[in-house]
């Protein structure tokens, strides 16, 4: 035991210690933030203060002033015709023309036109063409004389309210949240197993490479170094995903506030949950999924399940790539002997998407049930609440398999370390089981 | 009492026995040989006496008690294929390598220390492994094996890829620890010439079997052809080679052969009555080489190939 721990001081101090450690940890949330920032501002047209400042040329005299300028659209309606405003837009600083002739309101296609050597972006673009749908709309229902207060109140507003048939107190958070959680947690835990587990497979190769495993087993004994590794390498893990949380909770903590001042909320009431329907509705969308999030009622659940889930399958794939790890020398004769052990695992992200449809469909439960998909999938499931029955199935068979994956694995590790300048496939590992 | 008692040691891969009932002993304090061709099974039986794998059949004794996991500490290993953490720093590589043997962290820190100064290196701590050259890494590696003082020291074909400079060095060292720290070597290799310089006994392998185990010198004596060289000056008599068997080598030098029940006194006193002038005259033992060969393929002819498969 003494000596188990040796090693895990040994694999996680060295890789912590590593520049490339600190980078990757601090590195990925700033991309991904950055990437986020970006395709939210892109998306927008926000990008930077610059105002999209659009002149209007219009001839048929039926859309002056009736324009509603946005944050990133204004309207001018310079006097003149449309030569006269090409002519002075530099001047007047326009970032691009808007030229409308004598249309056929029944017919508007192909005849209003943008002038601009810039470009409009999505969002913007997206923008003009609303208010041109929009007045060209008004503009016909005055020409068919319908009177738009009586249109609009015969709109419709409805959406289901949903509640549970004998729990009277179900959370009824939306479903899209609900899946949204359940993705995220599936596609977490195949990020963990994939990357923790090649992780693994590369440091008992480098074991092997360096030729030093030999005198390792005179001293400790193949299982201690197995687990040595595996174990470490989990709390090199762990300690990304804290700083991670950490990181991810600290922006939240900062941002929230700002946000919710922004729309006058009380962050209490935010917290709490306490906010009315029409608060919410009123927020802006990234704000109302962060509610959500935050009144979310099922992560002691969600958590146990995730940290169950999370142990077994990375004992079971840190396992198994450990004994890849163990067989092979060079990375290119690993390809023969990763894909059986990574085949279950895409299989289990691909079942995952299945999910947003049906969480209860036959595929997905068997695969959260079976041990080496169940990993991924049951987690996701959790959210939609499976059966009873299936959860003890699926914890049940995963604890099954966690031993004997392990001692399958650790009779190859056991061999395959030892083995030298011979190249190893499938079929050569299965007969080291009889050894 | 030896410092290793094997015996009826069996290791079966599959079908085939690695090592078949092998039985011999270590003394203590001595420089023990194992020898045999590569693939005789050697490294299955080193691996099985750092218990590295387990025996099929058949008992190990290490200082009197039954092998156990406890005695890896005491034990020393350099495998034949042997390297270390290439990034890591030789003073961190060694301090692990120590605690995995079961030293304290402070205890492993003294000895390392001392060792470092014995070869003149103590300002390597903090260079990494990557950097130093082959023969710098072999120093270190060397260390690695004795710093926990063991009692048995098992070293597999330890001279491979090491300089002269260096191969001397660390031999001097082995035969220091034996004299002054009592010792006990298992030195395995298959070139049969260091076993002469460095080795008392010997235990040959071949084909997983212990086909012969003895002192190198009374082996030699029990594998002597009686042959004798005999060197003179001027001319011998023409028909000397008549009562004994004699081979030319060149006009100064013989070889003579002593048949059974002859003594080699009665071939000098003749030689000296007939006036031949004797300026050398020396039994030829048989060197390791040879009877290492001669066991080899004398024993490939008794055992039948049927029984290997």
């Amino acid at each position: 035991m003494k000596k188990m721990w040796v090693i895990i001081k040994r694999e996680y101090l060295t890789r912590v210690k590593k520049r490339s450690f600190l980078i990757s940890t601090l590195l990925v949330p700033l991309l991904i933030t950055a990437f986020y920032a970006a395709m939210i501002l892109l998306a927008t047209g926000q990008g930077g203060a610059s105002k999209k400042s659009i002149a209007v040329v219009d001839e048929s005299g039926q859309f002056l002033q009736k324009f509603r300028d946005s944050k990133a659209v204004v309207f001018k309606y310079p006097k003149g015709t449309l030569e006269e405003v090409k002519a002075s837009s530099k001047e007047a600083e326009y970032t691009g023309i808007l030229h409308i002739p004598t249309i056929d309101i029944y017919k508007p296609n192909d005849n209003i036109t943008y002038f601009s050597d810039g470009t409009l972006g999505l969002a913007a673009n997206e923008y003009i063409e609303n208010q041109l749908r929009r007045r060209i709309k008004d503009l016909r229902m005055e020409d068919q004389q319908i009177d738009k207060e009586l249109l609009e109140s015969l709109e419709v507003d409805l959406s289901l309210t949903k509640e549970g048939l004998f729990e009277v107190n179900k959370d009824q958070t939306a479903e899209g949240i609900l899946s949204g959680i359940g993705y995220v947690m599936g596609l977490l835990l195949y990020f963990v197993l994939f990357f923790f587990g090649m992780m693994v497979m590369r440091a008992v190769k480098e074991e092997k490479t360096n030729r030093i495993v030999e005198v390792i087993v005179s001293s400790v004994k193949p299982m201690q170094l197995m687990f040595g590794k595996i174990i470490g390498i989990s709390f090199v893990g762990l300690t990304q995903f804290l700083i991670w949380g950490f990181l991810m909770y600290g922006g939240y903590a900062l941002l929230l506030p700002l946000m919710l001042r922004k729309n006058g909320i009380d962050q209490q009431a935010f917290n709490s949950g306490e906010l009315s329907k029409e608060q919410v509705d009123n927020l802006p969308d990234i704000s109302q999924l962060m509610y959500d999030l935050a009144n979310y009622g099922g992560y002691g659940e969600l958590i146990f399940y995730f940290l169950f889930f999370f142990l077994g399958g990375y004992l079971i794939y840190a396992s198994l790539f450990s004994a890849v790890g163990s067989a092979i020398e060079d990375e290119n004769d690993a390809q023969q002997l990763m894909l059986p052990v990574m085949m279950p695992i895409i299989i289990g992200v691909v079942i995952l998407s299945t999910l947003f449809n049906d969480p209860h469909n036959p595929v997905a439960t068997w695969a959260s049930i079976i041990p080496l998909t169940s990993p991924i999938v049951m987690p996701a499931r959790i959210p939609f609440d499976p059966p009873l029955w299936q959860r003890i199935a699926s914890i049940v068979s995963l604890v099954i398999s966690v031993f004997f994956f392990v001692w399958l694995s650790a009779k190859i590790f056991r061999v395959g370390i030892l083995m030298y300048g011979k190249r190893v496939n499938l079929k050569e590992v299965i007969k080291w089981l009889r050894y | 009492m030896p410092i290793l008692d094997i015996r009826g040691a069996s290791k079966h891969y599959r079908n085939v026995a690695a090592v078949d009932r092998v039985s011999f002993e270590v003394p203590k304090g001595k420089i023990f040989g194992l020898l045999g061709p590569n693939g005789a099974g050697k490294t299955s039986l080193i691996r099985m006496i750092t218990q590295i794998t387990g025996l099929d059949e058949g008992e190990i004794f290490f200082d009197g008690n039954q092998l156990h996991p406890r005695h890896t500490a005491e034990i020393g290993y350099m495998p034949e294929e042997r390297g270390l953490y290439k990034k890591m720093q030789v003073g961190d590589q060694l301090m692990y390598l120590a605690q995995l043997k079961d030293m304290s962290a402070k205890e492993a820190k003294t000895r390392i220390k001392e060792w470092l100064d014995r070869f003149d290196i103590n300002d390597w701590w903090p260079k990494k492994i990557e950097d130093l050259s082959k023969g710098m890494q072999q120093k270190v590696q060397f260390i690695s094996t004795v710093m926990h003082q063991p009692k048995l020291l098992i070293l597999d074909e330890p001279f491979s890829g090491l300089d002269p400079i260096n191969a001397t060095l660390i031999r001097e060292e082995i035969f220091r620890m034996v004299k002054e720290e009592n010792i006990s070597v298992i030195f395995s290799t298959h070139r049969m010439e260091q076993v002469e310089e460095i080795c008392e006994d010997i235990a040959l392998i071949n084909q997983g079997k212990c086909i012969l185990y003895g002192e190198v010198d009374e082996l030699k004596q029990q594998f002597k052809k009686n042959k004798f060289s005999m060197q003179h000056v001027g001319e011998l008599p023409e028909d000397f080679g008549t009562d004994f068997e004699m081979e030319n080598v060149d006009a100064h030098n013989h070889i003579f052969s002593i048949k059974e029940g002859q003594a080699s006194n009665e071939l000098l006193r003749k030689l000296v009555d007939r006036g031949v002038q004797v300026t050398g005259f020396n039994e030829i033992l048989p060197t390791m080489n040879e009877i290492f060969i001669e066991q080899v393929q004398s024993n490939r002819v008794m055992t039948p190939k049927t029984e290997a498969v």
